[in-house]
């Protein structure tokens, strides 16, 4: 249904590494010295608090931002610095925390417009995935002809991730995807998420400050905190990692500071 | 050819769309030459001229959503290059005898000398393309005013070539009202197919969100060099159309007041649309056609009224900047009206076919 991904296609693995990268604006370090990697087929995670640096890793990832030291690999060849569009067009497919549609344009057109730039190899994987197909699998037929700024907000985001889908991207890195989805919303999203890793095979990275919503959809996890990756591993383990405890409990300030989220990543925690 | 079509990403509406445009242009042609009198004719052989840039602007503007104040460049050009190579000998002895090239001997038939100047003003426009499309957002408008006021500044002081400030006159006249009418509905058609097929989609996708678009794969700089092209093409013939349409013209035919005048046109219309384009010509046609009328002097109800010197001008203003404040999308909107008709009829089953649940459910 979803032959996008390598590994769907009977092609080798496809394999992301981020090595050692450091990114800093004026003063303050995003990044700071950061590695991972990422395979096909793979749900990995990545957690922390507002301004850890994760949008920025993100954004670094695709391109979208130059790194100052370090480097980003596809399967060995280079993609940091080289633009958010051959990012694109080399298989990386991603979304927006402040999500990022075409207003104007139809659900249609937007995922029309990211279907029609694929190039020659990948449109020949692209031959089994229809625009209709990916419209159908994140359930936007019906809305199919409005226009993108005229959906609620979870539709919105399910749009940005078909939308990223059209590029039959290697990788699939979601931005704060449950962002202002309510509980049922969230469910299915998890699921979405899921049966494209399954379909597809490609590999997907996830950000979310919602420890419950990582720690359901992800086998891996990294977490950050002030630019700095300070725990690694599946999710059991990490939870009971005592400096994500800190992090996420800890130098927090009271309890009735802070927000409704933080609330439930402390219970998510203390569960355990 | 529908294999060629879905290749660049046209379909049967987009067609019909196009072909629908052309038809009302050349029908609004048709009720002209059916009714109107000499003088009138004049506006309207100036309405197709305009029409023509307009569509050229829309193409640019339109799609990628950055003001271009610089079209009126490649009009000025093309007519100048067509002026020059059609002016017939005898003229050219006493107006530009030293023109360089050996210009003062060469004299073409209009129709390709019309297509040289096409070409050569296309060319220009795709070379300054290059260097205009690097720029992004306010940096790329204030370089095409640059481009603008280059261009004219050229066109002033190359007298030997051009006479500089005085007018060029005696260019034979070609164009009548049906052929502009036909070559403003063939640009309708041109504008339309291009903002329809996918480098237009993915271009209005750019002006949405540069960034979203670029990380779905489009190549914003790319798309705004064709478009850039592809609309310096249309403006050309317009220019050539001018030139071959008054028989005169000058450097200040192709500065400001034909800026104003075409980018009033597009935003009270609506530029993210061609039917916009159609719509907003037709409207300051008929009101700066009233303005100049009260700027005659006209007599009232019996009062003469006072003159009005300006009110051409101001009336212009008036509507870019009210246009721009109330209604950004201008009078026709985001869609064309071949698409505005789709919808509302899809909206509508859509709507009876709940009714009638609702109804068998009761
Ligand atoms: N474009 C930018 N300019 C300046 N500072 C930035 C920029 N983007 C992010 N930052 C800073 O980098 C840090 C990490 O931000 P971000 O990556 O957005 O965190 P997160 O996504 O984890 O909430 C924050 O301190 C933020 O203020
Ligand atoms: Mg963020």
């Amino acid at each position: 249904m979803l032959p996008i991904g390598r590994r769907s296609w009977g092609g080798v693995m496809a394999r992301l590494d981020v090595e050692r990268v450091s990114k800093h604006f004026g003063g303050v370090y995003a990044l700071r010295d950061v590695s991972l990697h990422c395979e096909s087929g793979e749900i990995v995670g990545l957690i922390g608090p507002n301004g850890a640096g994760k949008t920025t890793l993100l954004n670094v990832v695709s391109a979208a931002l130059p790194v100052d030291q370090g480097s980003v690999t596809l399967d060995g060849k280079r993609l940091d610095g080289t633009g958010p569009r051959n990012c694109a067009l080399m298989g990386i497919g991603r979304t927006f925390q402040n999500i990022r549609l075409f207003g104007r344009l139809t659900v249609r057109q937007n995922i029309d417009v990211a279907y029609s730039t694929a190039l020659a190899h990948r449109r020949a994987r692209l031959k089994d995935t229809t625009v209709d197909g990916l419209l159908e699998f994140m359930s936007l037929s019906a809305a199919q002809h409005r226009r993108a700024r005229e959906l609620p907000y979870g539709q919105q985001r399910r749009l940005e991730i078909a939308r990223a889908l059209a590029l039959a991207p290697d990788f699939l890195l979601l931005d704060e995807p449950a962002a202002g989805m309510n509980e049922a919303e969230s469910e299915r999203l998890i699921g979405s998420i899921r049966a494209v890793r399954d379909r597809s095979g490609c590999g997907i990275i996830v950000i979310d400050h919602d420890l419950r919503f990582i720690m359901t959809v992800c086998e891996r996890i990294h977490v950050m905190h002030m630019g700095e990756l300070i725990a690694h591993g599946p999710p059991e383990i990490v939870q009971k990692d005592p400096r994500v405890i800190e992090v996420y409990i800890g130098g927090r300030g009271r309890a009735k500071d802070r927000t409704r989220k933080e609330a439930s990543n402390a219970e998510a925690l203390a569960a355990h | 050819m529908t294999a060629l079509l879905s290749q660049l990403g046209l379909g049967r509406q987009s067609l019909f769309g196009s072909l629908m445009l052309a038809a009302l242009v050349v029908l609004i042609g048709l009720i002209v030459m059916a009714v109107a009198e000499k003088a009138q004719i004049r506006v309207a052989n100036v309405f197709f001229v305009n029409l023509i840039l307009v569509f050229g602007l829309q193409i640019t503007m339109g799609n990628s959503n950055v003001a271009n104040l610089g079209h009126i460049t490649f009009t000025g050009v093309a007519a100048y290059v067509v002026g020059i190579l059609v002016l017939p000998l005898a003229i050219k002895a006493t107006g530009i005898p030293n023109a360089p090239f050996g210009l003062a001997e060469v004299l073409i038939h209009f129709v390709p000398a019309a297509m040289i100047a096409v070409v050569f003003s296309t060319a220009l426009a795709f070379i300054t393309g290059l260097v205009l499309t690097r720029q992004t957002g306010i940096a790329y408008t204030i370089a095409t005013l640059a481009l603008l006021v280059i261009v004219h500044t050229v066109l002033t002081n190359w007298v030997d070539l051009t006479r500089g400030p005085i007018a060029m006159y005696g260019i034979p006249i070609r164009a009548n009202t049906v052929s502009l009418m036909l070559i403003a509905g063939a640009c309708a058609i041109v504008a339309r197919l291009f903002r329809d097929s996918r480098w237009g989609l993915q271009l209005r996708a750019s002006g949405e969100d540069v960034l979203g678009a670029e990380a779905s794969g489009v190549s914003v700089r790319t798309l705004r060099l064709v478009a850039w092209t592809l609309s310096g093409f249309v403006l050309s013939i317009g220019g050539v159309m001018y030139a071959y349409m008054v028989g005169t013209i000058n450097p200040k035919s192709f500065y400001f007041d034909a800026v104003f005048l075409t980018l009033a046109m597009l935003i009270l219309g609506g530029m993210r649309s061609v039917s916009g384009a159609v719509v907003g010509a037709v409207i300051v046609t008929l009101g700066t056609e009233l303005m100049r009328w009260l700027e005659g002097a006209p007599v009232i109800f019996g009062g003469k009224m006072p003159q009005i010197f300006g009110l051409t001008g101001f009336f212009l203003g008036v509507v870019i900047v009210l246009f721009m404040a109330l209604r950004p999308d201008g009078l026709v909107g985001d869609e064309e009206l071949d698409e505005m008709a789709r919808r509302l009829w899809r909206e509508r089953r859509t709507k009876g076919a709940k009714e009638q649940a609702q109804e068998s459910e009761t």
